[in-house]
């Protein structure tokens, strides 16, 4: 990754259908208590001006449209913090009839329609910590290693 | 008159200082904000590292991109160029030199309030028009408060300012242009423009990397120059020499900053819908207040 987006990363929320818990926990992350900004985080207010996607909810088809235009907006290299676990891989959602199950189905679709994303990081919880979103940052800039592989399997129908 | 090795030498290293540290200013700003938090803040060099960032991404196609290009860099031409006019004019004498710098103000704001309208996106149209009715405040008390001075001092050379005696109305008048400058550099509650959580950034929200960088870097110098300003007005009477004028007011810049940080802190809960009005009403009765010193210690 380029050692610029390492130094400064601008972060714009997008929340895909969440219940507002993860979406709590980022704006704890990023209170003074925490201080993200010494890692060089800014929360923005436009994709266009962002770096990273901090990405919640399980994606549901009434925001789909909205989330690929999101996406597509941010330019390159961009990157997509999937945060809780409805976003890492549909949560109890996962195989329900109004949602597409989180970022990995959400990476097929931006796949089929040529639109490129230049890394994802996953951090579980239902929330997630914030610790774990600033622990996610810091994967980001290369100061710290992944604890886990993920994996997402499918329901047995 | 021909410029010597030392001014030379003194406006260069002066011009080339500024336009590096300006971006520094702003670290400095956002790491005093961090200290009053009780928490550590960016490093130093993060608004260098923000800018330097938006120039490694992708430029992606903007809506009307020839007019927002040429509009764009014509700012930051004429955000270097007003600086560095106003160091050089103040070391060197230069004819009406306070008349230019009103006129390439004058172009350099044009220049920002056309900025959004030509990017035809509402967000940034809105914030735009909320510039424009601040300028219409603001710029023209500028303009009267510039008038005002070349009537006070009886100087339209900035060079000359260190020779005049300093009046009670001249001091109300630096006052003024604090405020003017103040406002200028578009900080709480005269941020209506961008609006960050209520129009999505408003004039900036079309701009995208490499052409946000571009802006973000020439907002910092013009904040420099309205700041820089109100200094040398102030300053420059007690110093007796235009070299130690620039100086002094060089130093003082970064303490300017800082003390503007804290202002906008203090002020990010007042209304921004009645901030043109109020703004109205404290430059009438400066001016009425500086009006009537005049006459009095004339």
């Amino acid at each position: 990754m380029s050692e610029y987006i390492k130094k400064s990363i601008w972060v714009f929320h997008l929340n895909t259908g969440s219940c507002n818990a993860c979406d709590i926990e980022i704006l704890d992350a990023l209170t003074p208590y925490f201080d993200a900004e010494r890692l060089g985080v800014k929360l923005v207010v436009s994709p266009r001006h962002a770096d990273a996607l901090l990405l919640t909810g399980p994606i549901t088809y009434e925001s789909l449209p909205k989330v690929i235009r999101a996406i597509e907006a941010v330019p390159r290299p961009r990157f997509i913090l999937a945060l809780g676990s409805c976003a890492v891989g549909g949560g109890i959602w996962h195989d329900t009839y109004s949602t597409i199950g989180g970022v990995p189905e959400l990476l097929k679709i931006l796949k089929n329609r040529g639109i490129e994303v230049d890394g994802v990081y996953y951090v579980p919880g239902c929330p997630i910590r914030p610790e774990a979103l600033i622990y996610a940052v810091g994967i980001l800039k290369g100061i710290l290693q992944k604890k886990v592989k993920m994996r997402v399997r499918k329901a047995i129908a | 008159m021909s410029l010597d090795f030392i001014n030379a030498g003194l406006v260069l290293s002066s011009i080339t200082t500024l336009l590096f540290i300006v971006p520094i200013l702003d670290s400095i700003e956002r790491k005093v904000k961090a200290a009053i938090h009780s928490r550590i803040g960016p490093p130093i060099l993060q608004t260098w590292y923000d800018i330097r960032k938006l120039f490694a991404k992708k430029l992606s196609v903007i809506p009307n991109p020839f007019h927002v290009v040429f509009f764009l860099f014509l700012y930051m031409m004429l955000s270097i160029m007003s600086i560095t006019y106003f160091i050089t004019a103040v070391l060197v004498p230069m004819w009406n030199s306070i008349m230019v710098l009103i006129i390439l103000i004058t172009i350099l704001q044009t220049t920002f309030i056309v900025l959004p309208f030509v990017t035809s996106n509402p967000f940034a149209i809105i914030g735009a028009t909320r510039e424009v009715l601040l300028v219409l405040v603001n710029e023209i008390v500028f303009f009267i408060a510039m008038a005002l001075l070349i009537f006070f001092s009886g100087e339209t050379y900035l060079s000359s300012l260190p020779y005049i005696h300093p009046t009670p109305a001249y001091l109300i008048l630096a006052a003024i242009l604090f405020i003017v400058g103040y406002v200028s550099c578009g900080r709480q509650p005269f941020d209506i423009a961008e609006a960050e959580p209520e129009i999505a950034s408003g004039i900036l929200v079309e701009l995208t990397g490499p052409l946000l960088g571009v802006f973000v870097y020439a907002n910092l110098v013009r904040r420099a120059l309205f700041k820089l300003i109100p200094v040398y007005v102030l300053i420059a009477p007690f110093t007796g020499s235009n070299m130690y004028a620039l100086i002094t007011s060089l130093i003082i810049l970064p303490i300017l900053w800082v003390i503007y940080a804290g202002l906008a802190a203090l002020f990010g809960r007042s209304r921004v819908d009645i901030a043109p009005v109020s703004l109205l009403k404290l430059y009438s009765i400066l001016f009425s207040i500086t009006i009537i010193l005049y006459l009095v210690f004339k």
